[in-house]
């Protein structure tokens, strides 16, 4: 229930976003439905290790969920991809920063601010290694095909 | 063929493309998939998030080219599918341009969330996020209820073409300052859950996750603009709450 809960939190939350991107029909189930599976991947990975690997598998997580949703769905990955990583945002770190920095805190709202950076490179970082290579593998089976 | 009809045809697309916030490497690959389905000679396309440039040859050797400015854009994943779905049959069957235009039409007049649809649906996201990052019901209900505030005060900004950055600055310090006078009557056990659960109405995911996508496909201008547009919004956050909070501080003496 400890980790169960809070995927479903992330899905009524995503669901509720995707009427704010417009997303349709079947989509509204399946894109919030990544969320919740790169947030459990979140939790699971938070036992074991600190959060920026935490954000990086989750980010990977969702970028595999995203690729193999849109061949299935035959529509970009996007959508999925957007609505997945977005409980990941890191809003609280904007709002920690900010608190650190009305507070006169000044190694905090430094360490904090980096460490927001640091969320938001993690993300780029899963978002990439999925994507890169996935276009590798496509590239390397074309070249093949073509011999 | 006549190339000015089908420059502009093609225009209109890649015009419609990039306004429902599709990829910068979705709108260029379309293009030039459309160019080489119907046989252009030398089209070329430019495109960066506020600008369209296309270019192609006619038969004597005359250059033909058509600039696009393009304004601030939302995204509008339906309709991104439905051109994106249009493009693939556009190569597949090159259908004429009158009913490529009369396709784009249709997808024009696609319906969207209704404004309450998606005011209510910005409450339920302050409500998830408040639960999400470890706030209690009464919190999440108090996010419900500034969610909805906030969308109403983003609907009416928009309404008024309120500068971008701005519009964030007031509607972060609606957000805060909802729940920090809120919270000052009882409203809510956690004023930093409520608040950063309202903030996610406002936080730039969407365009963050577009920067990741152009950085990646290698249009470096595209991803720094929208890199510029992120951390901007993400500074309207930070002054607006920060703005409210302190006046909740001074004057009703609310230490979150």
């Amino acid at each position: 229930m400890k980790f169960l809960l809070p995927c479903i939190y992330a899905f009524v939350a995503c669901f509720a976003y995707c009427f704010i991107v417009n997303i349709r029909g079947r989509l509204l189930l399946f894109a919030p439905l990544g969320a919740s599976i790169g947030w459990l991947v979140y939790t699971l990975c938070g036992l074991f290790a600190g959060d920026l690997p935490c954000y990086f598998l989750a980010t990977v997580a969702v970028s595999v969920y995203a690729e193999i949703m849109a061949r299935i769905e035959r529509v970009p990955a996007t959508g999925f991809l957007l609505i997945g990583i977005f409980p990941m945002v890191p809003g609280g770190g904007i709002y920690y920063t900010m608190e650190y920095c009305i507070n006169g805190d000044t190694g905090m709202f430094l360490e904090t601010g980096l460490h927001t950076f640091g969320i938001a490179g993690c993300l780029a970082l899963g978002v990439l290694t999925v994507t890169s290579i996935l276009h590798l593998y496509a590239a390397v089976r074309r070249s093949r095909c073509k011999n | 063929m006549d190339c000015n009809e089908f420059l502009n045809t093609t225009t209109e697309i890649a015009y419609a493309l990039l306004e429902s916030g599709a990829e910068i490497y979705r709108v260029e690959e379309s293009v030039l998939r459309i160019f080489a389905a119907y046989g252009a000679r030398e089209g070329h396309i430019f495109a960066i998030p506020t600008l369209l440039i296309l270019s192609l040859q006619d038969e004597n050797g005359k250059n033909l080219t058509t600039i696009r400015r393009l304004g601030s854009h939302g995204s509008d994943l339906a309709r991104v599918n439905a051109y994106n779905d249009l493009c693939r049959a556009i190569c597949r069957e090159k259908p004429s341009f009158s009913e490529i235009r009369r396709e784009l039409a249709r997808i024009g007049r696609l319906p969207c969330y209704t404004p309450l649809q998606q005011i209510a649906a910005g409450g339920v996201v302050a409500f998830g996020f408040a639960l999400l990052f470890g706030g209690n019901l009464f919190d999440a209900l108090c996010a419900l209820v500034w969610g909805i505030a906030v969308k109403l005060v983003l609907f009416l900004m928009e309404k008024y073409h309120a500068n971008g950055f701005f519009t964030t600055i007031v509607s972060s310090f609606v957000a805060a300052g909802l729940s920090v006078v809120g919270f000052r009557f009882g409203l809510g056990a956690h004023l930093d859950k409520i608040i950063i659960g309202v903030l996610m109405n406002l936080v730039p995911g969407v365009v963050l996750t577009n920067v990741m996508r152009d950085m990646i496909a290698g249009d470096l201008i595209a991803g720094l603009t929208k890199l510029a547009q992120a951390l901007i919004t993400a500074t309207g956050i930070a002054l607006g709450t920060g703005v409210a909070i302190s006046l909740g501080r001074i004057l009703l003496g609310v230490m979150g």
